[in-house]
């Protein structure tokens, strides 16, 4: 074959495979040649796609977001996304209350992206009820939304919030690695929902419990470490006693028994003994021996409790009894230390703080345990929080998206959360332990080292389709054992039954899939303790 | 026929009668004098020792507030400072003092007065079509009042898509058109029973006489029924003003009212702020108060009206 005769066949081939018309206008592409083609691009896309992700340089980095903080990527992201914006104002639904840990920044962001940011403040009992709204009608109104984690798998569900995982792969807001990121397992179950991304949080609730160390030494006691008051429930039922001076108005144990409140005790303290909400199958065991003995402890406790208990709600326990001198110790959230540090605002009375500014009156401690096999189990409750959920109608998702990676970046979130007229509290690694001066100045003494021990050990609440529906079971039963209505054994059995029966008319399986996802999410040792290793969808 | 005396257990069930009507009343002004720590003491605390009117001020005039307070800590791009004044978006402090309740106020206003209005206009309308004309036979009251047959939250999301589509949501006008459409059932079926009581041949008389329709309407059915018209006005009125769901729906930032507001008054560790509630509610009420003040008289005539049948 000659030279030209060779060159001629090479042409015929390069238009038989790519179909490009180079010297003629007449040559006809056969279907197999399309295929070959197509097949040819295809495997040359599919080789260059392996060889970026498998390189050693980090080639797959390059093409995500620029940037080396979350913060700066999602500025960079969002600068790049402007000019072609649908919008230009990324409106954020969030609960009253909490404006003043964004508005000081808005400003801020408008100067580094370009897009300006609308407060839409709803009242904060309703922020479920105005997502679920938006998932029905898609205004697109919100392009964020700030719910509880409780709220995600409905939202997710009904279809309001979007999956933004491809966002948190693309963006990296540095929440699983690096020095600033979520502890496990809260990272995991307040923002996925089946695996993926529904939310980044932007505040932090594990629960701690407040006592008076003052009162301890004054009986010659102490601690049984230094972050921590005792070491069981049974240890801490003790002491609830011994503490108890009802006749002088003080008494040794605060406790939530009003209703919707009252749950949160329940969930951490059965929990520690090792089993959880439902077993593999997906039946409830609020009827297993060790809730009804939970109950039986906490009714048994009511002894040391003021009756208003029955009545107050969670600020009212801190205010009237806790901040107040009348009370040994309480559960409760962030914002209880911050309320009983505070002598001037809330005029507490146990604030009281050394030449140095360490508390001396008021101590935080982490939350008891129960013994299991010689090992101590905690299950530190995480009632709320909040997080950031892109709405799916918004016209604007990935700027809404990259608001909320900035926002809750390492270093936003260090100033945004000590402001006044806000309430987020800590969540990131970098806030424990590396608080700015102003952040620990709202989270005075060793609270801020308790709580990033709280945040390893801390569970769910039931954080899946029908929570509402399961909590409310749950509530309404125990109230009626706390009133003596119902035996414990009769109120966790009635509890079991409803609990079943929510789970049956949801759907059994789709109920069991999103369980054994939240379950896996459980510090190890209850999910070791509750056997979740050996449970299949 | 003997003369009535006023006995003193008259006076007795009098005083209880009022007691039991104006506790709540009196308790709500009582808390809004109160520092926060009084809110909810156990014993209560009747009358404050320590009375306040911060509640007041965080309600009408939160910059007073911040000022007094030396403001809020804020920590920006200069690190920390405080922040005594108004800036709105861009610069605020928190919600809570950031902005004060008179949008809110102002959003009842017009919505209450102008969706009363709406919903007056077509109700009278409506009954005097109904009444008069048979307007649709027999069936078409019901129909108007199947509207209130079945929880508001049914119709509210499908308000919320309408809305949404023409551009309604956040708006006076789509306000007061909502208002307006879920308390015509009311309007029309309270005038109905008003012009149901007047006799319509003095219409008929005035029509003979040489009245147009609407004129002998205008002009004759509308002053005879007038303290009807007026005790359904305020009646609607208070519908108005105290409706949450359809405000807390159908509008964001540019619209609204008074019960909204109250359901934002929380802080993270003071719970809900019962005193500044008790305040913005004992504002509420004024306008209220005044306004049956001078209609009390029209208030009893229109509520007796049609009490001895013909």
């Amino acid at each position: 074959m000659s030279f030209d005769d060779k060159k001629q066949r090479i042409y015929k081939d390069l238009h038989r495979l790519w179909s490009m018309h180079l010297d003629t206008k007449n040559y006809k592409v056969s279907r197999r040649d399309l295929m070959k083609g197509m097949a040819g691009i295809g495997l040359s896309a599919g080789m260059i796609k392996y060889l970026m992700q498998g390189s050693p340089l980090g080639v797959r980095k390059a093409w995500a977001a620029e940037g080396g903080t979350p913060e700066e990527r999602a500025i960079n992201g969002a600068k790049a996304l402007f000019a072609n914006a649908k919008k230009k104002t990324i409106s954020i639904m969030h609960p009253s209350g909490s404006g003043g840990n964004m508005s000081p920044f808005t400003k801020e962001w408008k100067e580094l992206t370009g897009f300006d940011v609308e407060l839409i403040e709803v009242p904060v009992t309703q922020t479920h009820q105005k997502a679920m709204q938006e998932a029905v009608a898609k205004t697109g109104r919100y392009d964020l939304m700030i719910p509880a984690p409780l709220s995600l798998p409905e939202l997710a569900e009904a279809g309001a919030a979007l999956d933004i995982s491809d966002y948190v792969a693309k963006y990296d807001p540095e929440d699983s690695h690096g020095e600033n990121q979520l502890e496990f397992p809260v990272r995991e179950f307040g923002q996925k929902y089946k695996g993926r991304y529904y939310g980044l949080y932007c505040d932090g609730d594990v629960w701690h419990l407040s006592y008076r160390i003052d009162k301890m030494k004054e009986k010659g006691k102490a601690p049984f470490a230094p972050r921590l008051m005792v070491d069981t429930w049974d240890d801490y039922d003790k002491l609830s006693a011994e503490m108890n001076d009802k006749a002088n108005n003080f008494y040794g144990a605060l406790e939530y028994r009003s209703p919707f409140w009252n749950k949160f005790h329940w969930m951490t303290r059965f929990q520690s003994k090792g089993v959880l909400y439902f077993d593999g199958e997906m039946k409830s065991m609020a009827a297993s021996p060790e809730s009804i003995k939970t109950v039986e402890e906490m009714v048994a406790l009511q002894e040391f409790m003021p009756t208003e208990q029955f009545t107050y709600g969670f600020t009212e326990n801190y205010a009237q009894y806790y901040a107040q001198g009348r009370g040994f110790s309480e559960f409760g959230w962030p914002s209880l230390w911050r309320y009983s540090m505070d002598a001037k605002g809330a005029k507490s009375v146990v604030a009281g703080r050394d030449d140095k500014g360490f508390p001396i009156q008021s101590a935080p401690s982490g939350i008891p345990g129960t013994k299991v096999g010689g090992e101590t189990l905690r299950a530190v409750i995480m009632p709320f929080a909040w997080d950031f959920v892109v709405n799916k109608s918004s016209e604007i998702p990935e700027a809404a998206y990259l608001y909320a990676q900035w926002l809750t970046g390492p270093t936003m979130s260090m100033r945004s959360i000590p402001n006044e007229g806000g309430y987020f509290d800590p969540w990131r690694r970098n806030h424990f332990l590396k608080p700015s001066p102003e952040f620990f100045a709202g989270y005075p003494g060793d609270y801020l080292g308790v709580q990033f021990e709280e945040m390893t050990q801390a569970v769910p609440e039931i954080i899946m389709p029908g929570a509402a529906e399961y909590h409310d079971a749950i509530d309404k039963n125990l109230q009626a054992a706390y009133n003596k209505q119902k035996t414990p054994e009769q109120a966790m059995k009635d509890t079991a039954k409803e609990m079943d029966r929510i789970t049956k008319r949801r759907g059994k399986d789709k109920q069991k899939e999103a369980w054994i996802g939240l379950a896996k999410q459980y510090p190890e040792p209850l999910q070791k303790a509750a056997g979740v290793a050996s449970w299949k969808v | 026929m003997p003369p009535k005396r006023f006995t003193w257990y008259n006076g007795i069930g009098l005083t209880l009668a009022l007691i039991f009507a104006l506790f709540p009343v009196l308790w709500m002004i009582s808390t809004s004098f109160k520092p926060s720590n009084e809110w909810v003491r156990q014993p209560p605390v009747w009358v404050s020792g320590d009375a306040t009117v911060e509640n007041y001020l965080t309600v009408l005039w939160p910059s007073a507030l911040l000022e007094k307070r030396g403001g809020l800590t804020q920590y920006t791009e200069g690190g920390e400072q405080k922040v005594a004044e108004q800036t709105g978006v861009g610069g605020a402090v928190g919600d809570i003092l950031n902005k004060s309740a008179w949008q809110a106020i102002w959003g009842s206003v017009i919505l209450s007065v102008f969706g009363t209005a709406l919903s007056i206009i077509v109700g009278l309308m409506a009954a005097i079509s109904i009444a008069r004309y048979r307007f649709g036979g027999n069936t078409t009251p019901f129909f108007i009042l199947s509207g209130r047959m079945f929880p508001p939250i049914a119709i509210a999301i499908p308000f919320v898509v309408m809305f949404s589509d023409v551009g309604a949501t956040d708006t006076y006008w789509g306000l007061i058109l909502a208002y307006g459409a879920v308390t015509v059932p009311f309007s029309t079926w309270m005038l109905k029973s008003f012009i149901d009581d007047l006799p319509k041949e003095i219409e008929e008389a005035a029509m003979m006489d040489g009245m147009s329709r609407w004129g002998a309407h205008l002009r004759i059915t509308l002053p005879l029924i007038k303290g009807g018209v007026i005790a359904t006005t305020l009646f609607i009125f208070i519908l108005n003003w105290s409706e949450f769901l359809f405000a807390l729906i159908l509008a964001y930032t540019k619209v609204s009212t008074i019960p909204v507001q109250l359901s934002k008054y929380f802080s993270a560790t003071e719970g809900l702020l019962i005193g500044v509630q008790a305040a913005l509610a004992t504002v509420s009420i004024v306008p209220l108060v005044i306004v049956g003040f001078f209609i009390q008289k029209h208030l009893v005539r229109g509520l007796t009206l049609g009490a001895i049948k013909r």
